[in-house]
């Protein structure tokens, strides 16, 4: 079966497109084109332990049998294999793009998604997806073929963002899907009860999992650029609009989205995870970033 | 409360501006799909409340602002009781009597309320100036000054400020006529009426004396009053009386002279009657008065007066040449006001009148030809062989002797008694004569011929066509036409129009009828309105008709006590010696333009200064010169009031005011 047997042509174009930019993003990265405190990523060396029948060849230390005259295989990092699983946010609120963006927030997550998938697959973690708005709506379960990766870029290019957003209700459902111990990358706007995520997220931590939550949000959501009358339709639910003068609004908006944002942070904190806000005139390569640091801790 | 520019206060409809801004933006807005809902949501329900009485707020505030600006210029004043105190600005209307009996002396000891220097001040009038000072310098800069004069109270001036009214006031003299009281306020309430304060106030200084009020009729105070309670802000009326003390002033005064001679005429004594004052409580014994010809003293004697009383002064002088003499009378004693101590009389002295007179029916007995009425009317004291003068010397001639005594001589006037027709010769002396200022009395009669009078009279140069074409004559039953008014602008006979019609006792038996040309003025008229005298004008001549004769064939008013003085009167005017050279202090003389150049002094005009411009507000006064230059103290009162008016203008427009 071959890939156009699943997908369409120009479903096609967007995955090579979303391939190709995550391998750009990858690449350049890796190149040094986007620093980072970090100190490189590829396979680190990890141990030696005791050549048996069967080890490969290549993995024998000559250093170590030059000095002791005994033979020692050394043992990498990579052999800590690492199962992610990427939770996408597909809710109407993703689909809102800002003057200042050049993608919308769902189209950000998408190729932050990408990028990560490209990355772990490459470093031969297997990658899992899961599209969500108010349920599950699409999930992949964690492979590292490098097949796979085609497999994910369609799925997550595929639909557009609706419906409603139940982060709380989705991770629950995702918490008690994943059974063995892996990383949680969840991608969303978190336009939704604080409250509701305590549950999840104690119950993840308490399995165990690592999570990533990444929020991804447009500038205008962040500082609420507007003037004059404007009437806000959700994009989540078209009946609901409210007409403003938003000026008079702006500064109470500011206060109540850093307000939520704390109690983000804080929710996060209280589990033991990191919580980063991706702007989506950022670069891509800055989620990649803080997926290494988390990477390098789960050893 | 009230609004002093009420019609700015519609502006406040301009609220609607910004209520129609407000609903016309509240349907205009912009539409965006927003992701954040969750968090906007809760703020827009938390501060919907908050932000609709804000809006709300605003709304009211802006149209607020429109409705207060338009109250704020539509300038409310709270009236009466709720009247602001403090600052708020006052108009004062300042009536200042420049009468010259404001010049009177004060006495040195002036413990009279007001002067609180002690010191005695000159006159009236300098007391007047140092009061009405001191009561600008203690109003407020925002106050403003109107200022009117007794003596023009038609032209207020203003509204100045403070050192604009003082300076005003300090140009002004004392030396006009006297003034109505009653017209003088109306115009000062008037003045009041167009100030742009709510307060205002009318201050009348005046001597106030006692002519004033007596003048003053209680129905035109009554009609002040009125007009004070009818303002929109009725001002306050004070008094400042600056006549106090008047018993106590001595002073006497030249009331009048008059000419009490029929006529000045050259050659023959000329009787001048001064009518002497004293308003003194005291006698007076040896008052000592001057009479003045022409500048020259000629007599000088000395007057016994009673306290308070009034005696008369004669005075004759032959005049050797004629024209225009002045003669003065004054007294040499100084009094409280020296004003009044002098006082002048023009007159104009003239030879005899000649009068020619055509008899068309000369008779041999006396009074039985048509001029013998006529010849006593007009030289009565040489019928009566008395040594009085005669303004008139009269003289008969035939109609066929006319044509060579005009040749002869030039009479002043020519009458036509009952003449049918003239030969060609005489109707052209007289059209030209006529035409150089030689008047011509046409009296009807049995014998008229209507063609020759209905023809237009010629001589090589001109032609004359008479005031009235000859009709039938026309009976009327006894006592049944009788004489009516007089044409009050025909100046010889204004007393017969004044005294109530006395010439109503003479009656018409007979009357011509005509037909009057356009250009004939009636001057006399029956009662049924039939003319019976007109008048026209031709070149510097003039021609007088009258539908009777000059005897007692159709009418008896030649046996009417009014018959001398109407003949008289008439050729009198004719002959040009009843014009008046003497007028009343503060009236007008009017110059005709032909005799300006004729003033002895200089026609210059000098034009005003910038300074004198301003003053006036733009309009221009213009000065007379001297021929040495200097200004003329008889000085124009007019204005003009375009700059580009040239000299030559502006003397057409000159009217002349005497000042003493």
């Amino acid at each position: 079966m071959r890939v156009l047997d699943l997908i369409s042509p120009s479903d096609l174009s967007r995955v090579a497109r979303l391939q190709l930019l995550a391998r750009q993003v990858v690449e350049g990265f890796c190149s040094g084109r986007h620093r980072s405190p970090h100190k490189g990523f590829s396979v680190e060396f990890k141990e030696h332990r005791q050549y048996v029948r069967g080890d490969e060849l290549r993995n024998i230390d000559w250093k170590v049998f030059g000095k002791s005259d005994r033979l020692f295989i050394r043992e990498f990092e990579e052999d800590t294999n690492v199962r992610v699983q990427l939770v996408v946010d597909r809710s109407g609120s993703m689909a809102y793009q800002g003057e200042r963006s050049d993608v919308s927030k769902f189209e950000f997550a998408q190729q932050v998604a990408a990028s990560l998938a490209y990355l772990m697959l490459g470093q031969q973690d297997a990658v899992g997806l899961t599209l969500f708005d108010d349920r599950p709506r699409e999930q992949l379960p964690p492979r590292n073929r490098p097949s796979h990766l085609k497999s994910l870029l369609s799925v997550l290019t595929s639909g557009t963002p609706r419906h409603e957003t139940s982060l709380g209700q989705v991770l629950q459902r995702v918490a008690s899907k994943i059974h063995r111990r892996g990383l949680v990358v969840i991608l969303s706007d978190a336009m939704d009860d604080v409250d509701a995520l305590a549950r999840p997220l104690a119950q993840l931590r308490a399995s165990h999992h690592e999570v990533l939550f990444f929020r991804v949000v447009d500038p205008d959501e962040v500082d609420f650029p507007f003037r004059g009358r404007i009437q806000f339709r959700d994009l989540e639910n078209a009946a609901l609009e409210q007409t403003v003068d938003s000026h008079s609004l702006r500064q109470a908006y500011i206060d109540r989205f850093q307000a939520h944002e704390e109690s983000l942070v804080a929710m996060c904190r209280k589990h033991r995870l990191d919580m980063i806000r991706l702007v989506t005139n950022q670069p891509v390569a800055e989620a990649l970033h803080h997926y290494l640091g988390k990477r390098r801790r789960m050893r | 409360m009230t609004l002093l520019n009420g019609i700015l206060a519609a502006g406040a409809l301009a609220f609607t501006i910004p209520l129609a801004i407000h609903l016309l933006f509240r349907s205009r807005f912009r539409r965006i799909d927003w992701g954040a809902m969750y968090l906007l949501q809760d703020i827009v329900r938390i501060n919907r409340r908050r932000m609709q009485l804000m809006n709300l707020l605003l709304l009211i505030l802006r149209c607020l602002i429109p409705v207060l600006l338009a109250i704020s210029l539509a300038r409310p004043v709270l009236t009466g009781a709720k009247a602001l105190p403090g600052d708020t600005p006052q108009t004062w209307v300042l009536v200042i009597d420049d009468s010259r009996s404001m010049s009177t002396r004060l006495p040195t000891d002036s413990s009279e309320a007001g002067d609180e220097s002690g010191v005695g001040l000159s006159t009236r009038f300098d007391r007047l100036k140092t009061q009405l000072r001191q009561l600008i310098d203690q109003q407020s800069r925002n106050d403003s000054f109107l200022l009117i004069r007794t003596s023009r109270a038609g032209q207020p001036i203003g509204p100045l400020g403070r050192q604009e009214a003082i300076r005003e006031i300090g140009e002004t003299e004392a030396q006009a006529a006297s003034f109505d009281l009653a017209d003088v306020l109306e115009s000062a309430i008037r003045a009041a009426r167009d100030a742009t304060t709510s307060q205002r106030h009318i201050l009348v200084a005046s001597d106030f004396q006692s002519h004033l009020l007596d003048q003053t009729p209680v129905e035109a105070l009554e009609r002040l009053s009125r007009l004070v309670n009818d303002e929109a802000f009725p001002p306050s009326i004070g008094w400042l009386n600056l006549g106090t003390n008047s018993d106590q002033l001595s002073n006497f005064s030249i009331d009048e002279i008059k000419l009490d001679s029929p006529a000045a005429i050259t050659g023959r004594p000329t009787q001048f009657v001064a009518s002497l004052r004293s308003a003194s409580d005291s006698p007076v014994d040896g008052l000592r008065t001057t009479w003045t010809v022409d500048g020259i003293e000629v007599a000088s004697r000395a007057v016994q007066l009673p306290r308070r009383s009034t005696t008369q002064l004669t005075f004759d002088f032959t005049f050797e040449e004629a024209g225009y003499h002045q003669v003065d009378v004054r007294i040499d004693t100084g009094d409280a006001l020296l004003a009044d101590n002098q006082r002048s009389y023009a007159v104009k002295v003239v030879r005899e009148v000649d009068v020619l007179l055509v008899d068309g029916d000369r008779r041999s007995q006396a009074l039985d030809g048509e001029t013998a009425f006529l010849s006593l009317a007009l030289s009565p004291f040489a019928f009566a062989n008395s040594d009085r003068p005669d303004a008139v010397a009269t003289r008969v001639v035939t109609t066929g002797q006319l044509a060579s005594t005009l040749q002869k001589s030039s009479p002043d006037v020519v009458v036509l008694a009952n003449v049918a027709k003239l030969n060609s010769s005489a109707t052209s002396l007289l059209v030209d004569r006529i035409h150089q200022g030689l008047a011509l009395l046409i009296f009807d009669g049995d014998r008229l011929e209507p063609k020759f009078y209905n023809t237009p009279w010629e001589s090589k140069q001109r032609k004359l066509v008479l005031p009235a074409a000859l009709g039938d004559v026309a009976s009327h039953p006894k006592s049944a036409a009788r004489f009516g008014d007089v044409n009050p602008d025909f100046r010889p006979w204004l007393m017969f129009h004044e005294a109530g019609q006395p010439l109503a006792e003479s009656s018409v038996s007979q009357c011509r009828e005509w037909n009057l040309a356009d250009s004939a003025t009636t001057l006399l008229e029956l009662q049924s309105e039939q003319p019976l005298a007109v008048r026209i004008t031709q070149g510097r001549g003039q021609v007088i008709q009258f539908a009777l004769p000059c005897d007692a064939d159709w009418s008896d008013w030649t046996f009417k006590q009014t018959f001398v003085p109407l003949i008289q009167q008439l050729v009198l005017s004719l002959a040009g010696t009843d014009t008046d050279a003497s007028v009343p202090v503060g009236q007008p003389i009017t110059v005709p333009i032909e005799e300006f150049d004729q003033l002895a002094e200089s026609i210059a005009l000098r034009k005003p200064t910038p300074r004198r411009r301003s003053q006036d507000s733009g309009v221009y006064r213009y000065r007379l010169l001297r021929p040495d230059g200097q200004e003329s103290t008889l000085q124009p009162d007019f204005l003009v009031t375009d700059e580009s008016l040239s000299e030559s203008t502006a003397k057409m427009a000159l009217t002349i005011p005497p000042t003493r």
